[in-house]
């Protein structure tokens, strides 16, 4: 991971560019729900992401079959 | 893999095409999604960008530029599809019938980190959507 002062530059260009580019900061409640949501997102379990990719697989495989 | 310093391990988002379109036309739900990110990196896969400058209306050359905008973006890594992960991701695009929702699946899963979308129903496998996938708000709310 990026030490504390790249982590604070890039915020800062973050910011500078959406600023420059004539976008307003988001409101501070409006980022926090985002990053509920990433947070949220983040925490996604392993054994659903193998889940979801063994089922995904397997229709892929069936399709193949079939036009076979 | 383009963009800022910093490797993948600093990636904790990835966006797909319909980000992208929001992207482009300034739509607050997606600011604020990069914001959250406090320093830390979103990352493009190329297919989607291809497909978002495909999207944009021609007769906006304005909205181009914007899509090509997000590559100058200094929290922007544009990356190509793993090429680890070419089985799964033939496998996704066969499911989804699209390459660009693909690749940013397999990506994010590649990367262990969230998928922000306006489409998140489009990600569906068996009627659920994986708990990586952000459906962005224009109107985020706790």
């Amino acid at each position: 991971m990026a030490d504390e002062q790249t982590r604070r530059k890039r915020a800062e260009a973050t910011r500078a560019v959406l600023a420059e580019h004539g976008v307003a900061p988001g409101a501070a409640e409006a980022v926090s729900a985002a990053r509920s949501a990433l947070d949220q997102a983040l925490r996604c379990a392993p054994a659903d992401i193998e889940a979801q990719n063994r089922r995904v697989r397997e229709s892929a495989a069936q399709r193949r079959r079939s036009v076979a | 893999v383009s963009g800022p310093s910093g490797g993948l391990g600093d990636v904790r988002l990835v966006l797909d095409t319909s980000a992208l379109l929001g992207y482009a036309s300034n739509r607050p739900g997606i600011v604020e999604l990069i914001e959250c990110l406090d320093g830390d990196l979103f990352a493009v896969p190329l297919r989607c960008v291809a497909r978002a400058i495909r999207l944009a209306p021609s007769a906006a050359p304005a909205a181009v530029r914007n899509v090509q905008r997000i590559a100058d973006h200094p929290a922007c890594q544009l990356v190509p599809e793993p090429s680890a992960m070419a089985d799964l991701h033939a496998d996704y695009a066969s499911f989804y019938e699209r390459e660009d929702l693909a690749a940013a699946m397999v990506l994010a899963i590649h990367l262990g980190c969230a998928l922000g979308t306006y489409e998140a129903a489009s990600y569906a496998v068996g009627g659920q959507v994986l708990n990586l996938v952000i459906g962005i708000k224009d109107g985020w709310k706790e």
